[in-house]
């Protein structure tokens, strides 16, 4: 298998009885986020990194070694590959400290080493002065933040993240998000998560699977920016229209409907071509009747549903074959007297409307 | 929480549900003669019993713990049909009268079977000696140990399991450092009750072993001996037997109480 010298980790791999066939290679010291829906592939993807589960073709290969081919597995012990997930599991008959130094000590660190190992790992993440506790007197942020310790105590190749932070409370996730984003720092590490704010704070490259494939990676602020699959862009809060290019700026989204907008420098519209058009729901405004105004795209549109969301209320709307969705105060949707089927018309500024080739 | 009441005849029956159990007991202890116990339990004969059966069960509970927490730690692995077998062979002698389970035993290990001559042939004879005992009482107390051991290792546990092995550990370090003190309590319990079989085996260790005093008479063949000679003895030696029935049930109450209080930890 050809595979990157430069690639800490290199799958390329199938599971035949859960229907994966996994192709994805990380540099070295990057954090690679997976997405996707659920039983697309992310945890099996975890499991033949860490050993826990078998390629029944293909290899996977960490730091340049390799570690399973069908034939033969390297036991899990012996991959040095740590894995976070969402229950923090701490070895309930140990104190935080010896949770920490238990990597350590199983590398072969004399007591006192690991002790030592411990204790700075702790301190990295905010918790020497819980080391001489019971797992069982911390809180689920504290936990979570030792087996974050635990984890990296053991100078692991490749870090592992099954929704660390998703059996936390919204406001201690965030804490933890951030100490989890530095301490991955210059690590080689795979998070799968649901949570774009995960994504820009912790990762730096995204990849996507869907049905057992990994289908789309890049960069994170390229993939997301840029949007190029309905599941991305929900995933960035972005709408997402496919169209065909009928000038430098222009996109035709259904016959006779052309959306103005800016054309990506980087990722420009070639005239004839496929191309995209990506715009926030906040961007988009609703009338009853066609307002006026010249660089503005105005859409006969109808709502199909309103969906309150804490301060703003979501409007989808059908526009020309296309579902678009509006963030709307609650006082315009309730003077607009919205409601599912009305006939209106949504505008948007041509400097919202980011267009760029597929 | 405050839970719906039950209905209030129920109380009838489970009094005499309970009065039913207390009075065989009470019965004995009062008819104990309790200013000549140190006497009677210091005749040569019980003497012999209560130190035979001190010796054989704590040697029981160690074959147990060695042969049988491996027996438990395969089989919570172990799926499918050899895992099934595994499991029955594992709790039929808790079910098997252990009469049943003595003649088993002698029809395998007596000088006429093919195992019993094998033996025998390299100078080993089992009949009446006091290893016979404890293979009788490891027969159908052994099984107490593997069922609660291999309970609380199928309830969980899996997850501490991988992430010590993700965390650099061989499967022997995983065992002595997290399987093992994870599950203490339940192998303390199992010991307890492995323990208290053993202390009162009777129909097997009679017909395996024989009733020699001092080599194969245990305490419960020791009272069965005496319950019509001597039956003040034979009331002695059976408040002992209570009184350690009484302990490991205590002891072992205890242990489920902190098993549940350190699995529900994080």
């Amino acid at each position: 298998m050809g595979c990157d010298p430069v690639s800490s980790l290199a799958v390329h791999a199938a599971i035949a009885s859960r229907g994966v066939a996994l192709d994805l290679e990380v540099a070295e010291g990057s954090v690679v986020a997976l997405v996707g829906p659920n039983g697309a592939g992310k945890s099996s993807l975890l499991h033949l990194v860490a050993g826990l589960a078998k390629p029944s073709s293909g290899e996977v290969r960490i730091g340049g070694r390799e570690a399973s081919t069908p034939d033969h597995c390297l036991p899990t012990h012996r991959r040095r590959v740590a894995l976070l997930t969402q229950r923090a599991t701490l070895f309930p008959h140990l104190s935080v400290l010896e949770n920490v130094a238990f990597g350590p000590r199983a590398a072969g660190n004399s007591p006192a080493a690991a002790r030592t190992r411990a204790l700075t790992e702790l301190e990295a993440v905010g918790c020497a002065e819980f080391a001489s506790r019971r797992p069982d007197a911390l809180s689920g942020g504290q936990a979570q933040r030792v087996a974050i310790a635990r984890a990296l105590a053991t100078e692991p190749e490749v870090v592992l993240l099954d929704e660390p932070l998703a059996g936390l409370d919204v406001a201690v996730a965030a804490e933890v998000r951030h100490t989890l984003a530095a301490r991955l720092r210059g690590r080689t590490a795979l998070l799968v998560t649901h949570e774009v704010l995960d994504l820009w704070t912790i990762a730096d490259r995204l990849a996507v699977l869907t049905a057992g494939k990994v289908v789309e990676s890049g960069p994170v602020a390229e993939l997301l920016t840029r949007p190029a699959s309905p599941f991305l862009a929900r995933l960035g809060g972005t709408n997402l229209i496919a169209g065909a290019a009928v000038g430098t700026d222009l996109l035709e989204v259904s016959p006779g409907v052309v959306l103005r907008g800016l054309a990506d420098p980087e990722q420009p519209l070639a005239v004839g071509a496929a191309g995209l058009a990506s715009i926030q729901p906040e961007a988009i405004s609703v009338h009853l009747t066609a307002p006026g105004g010249s660089p503005r795209n105005t859409l006969a549109a109808q709502v199909t549903g309103i969906e309150p969301r804490g301060q703003v209320v979501r409007v989808h709307l059908a526009v020309a074959g296309h579902e678009l969705l509006a963030d709307l105060t609650a006082m315009s949707v309730a003077e607009l007297d919205l409601r599912p089927g009305a006939h209106v018309w949504a505008a948007v500024k041509a400097t919202q409307v980011r267009l760029y080739g597929r | 929480m405050i839970r719906p009441a039950l209905p209030r005849w129920l109380a009838v029956p489970a009094t005499a549900a309970a009065v039913f159990l207390a009075v065989p007991l009470l019965a004995m202890l009062v008819r104990v003669p309790w200013g000549r116990v140190p006497a009677l339990l210091s005749t040569p004969a019980a003497v012999d019993a209560l130190w035979l059966s001190l010796r054989t069960c704590t040697l029981t509970v160690v074959v147990s713990l060695v042969l049988g927490l491996p027996l438990a730690l395969v089989l919570s692995r172990t799926r499918g049909r050899w895992a099934a077998w595994g499991r029955v062979l594992a709790t039929v002698p808790m079910v098997l009268p252990p009469v049943v389970a003595g003649l088993a035993l002698l029809v395998a290990l007596s000088r006429r079977s093919w195992l019993g001559g094998w033996l025998a042939s390299i100078g080993i004879d089992l009949a009446f000696t006091t290893a016979a005992v404890v293979i009788a009482q490891t027969f159908v107390a052994m099984p107490y140990l593997v069922v609660s051991v291999e309970g609380a290792l199928r309830s969980a546990h899996d997850e501490h399991a991988v992430i010590a092995a993700t965390l650099g550990a061989s499967p022997s370090v995983v065992l002595r450092r997290v399987t093992l003190p994870l599950i203490a309590p339940a192998v303390a319990s199992g010991a307890a009750l492995a323990f208290a079989r053993a202390l009162g085996e009777f129909g097997a260790t009679l017909t395996f072993a024989g009733s020699l005093q001092g080599t194969t008479r245990t305490l419960p063949l020791e009272i069965y001996l005496q319950r019509e000679l001597d039956t003040d003895t034979a009331i002695a030696l059976s408040v002992v037997l209570i009184a350690v029935a009484a302990l490991l049930v205590a002891i072992t109450a205890r242990l489920s109480r902190g098993a549940i209080g350190t699995t529900s930890g994080v």
